[in-house]
């Protein structure tokens, strides 16, 4: 039976391996048919900001793994506009589509989840 | 004194405590998640700052007209990183 899973991406990419496990569970979920969504909150906002060039500190492309969500149906991405307004950022300065959320709404997409991993 | 800022401001108090006790002759060098520090105007801007190039293009944040801080912060490679590293006697890491 399907589960609606939500994952909580709150940290930066490259400074911990947090932000990549986050995805590797998502596309392992999605191999299981789960309901999945991922929601960029904090500073996991980072994760979603356009033009990371990680070549020359040897790392991989944190929004590659991104773009490939949607070939793995994991289609549902959303962030926090309150999260963004604080770190300076606007919807311009992503990289990826996602759907921006008040903070309210936010939170009225955890309350429908069946499980919520935080990473 | 060189300290390193090695952890984003937004959900650690690294730049907060060190700017607390960092004398107007200190230098500060953000690296790692602590170039971050460069979307926040925490920084007073008669500060000598530093971020390091690579950091900040793994994070998409090389281009100085995208940045909110108001600080003159001066980007440099690991290089010139070294060399600030032998001009200090001391160096603080801030996690």
């Amino acid at each position: 039976m399907s589960q609606k899973i939500l994952i909580l991406a709150r940290t930066a990419p490259y400074g911990s391996s947090l932000a990549r496990e986050a995805i590797d569970f998502a596309l392992t979920s999605a191999a299981y048919d789960q309901d999945l969504s991922i929601l960029f909150q904090g500073d996991g906002v980072f994760q979603l900001l356009k033009n990371q060039q990680p070549q020359k500190s040897i790392q991989k492309n944190h929004l590659s793994a991104l773009e490939v969500l949607p070939l793995y149906e994991i289609e549902q991405l959303y962030t926090v506009k309150e999260d963004l307004i604080e770190r300076g950022l606007t919807e311009e300065s992503l990289g990826v589509p996602v759907n921006v959320l008040t903070r309210a709404e936010a939170h009225s997409l955890i309350s429908q989840q069946d499980s919520v991993m935080s990473f | 004194m060189l300290h390193l800022i090695q952890k984003t401001p937004f959900t650690t108090s690294a730049l907060k405590d060190c700017l607390s006790i960092a004398n107007p002759e200190d230098e500060i060098l953000l690296m790692q998640d602590g170039v971050y520090a460069v979307m926040l105007d925490t920084i007073p801007p008669d500060t000598v700052v530093y971020a390091l190039d690579e950091d900040l293009a793994s994070r998409g944040l090389q281009n100085p007209n995208d940045w909110v801080s108001k600080a003159s912060i001066k980007v440099i490679n690991m290089s010139t990183f070294v060399d600030l590293t032998t001009r200090h006697n001391h160096t603080l890491s801030w996690y």
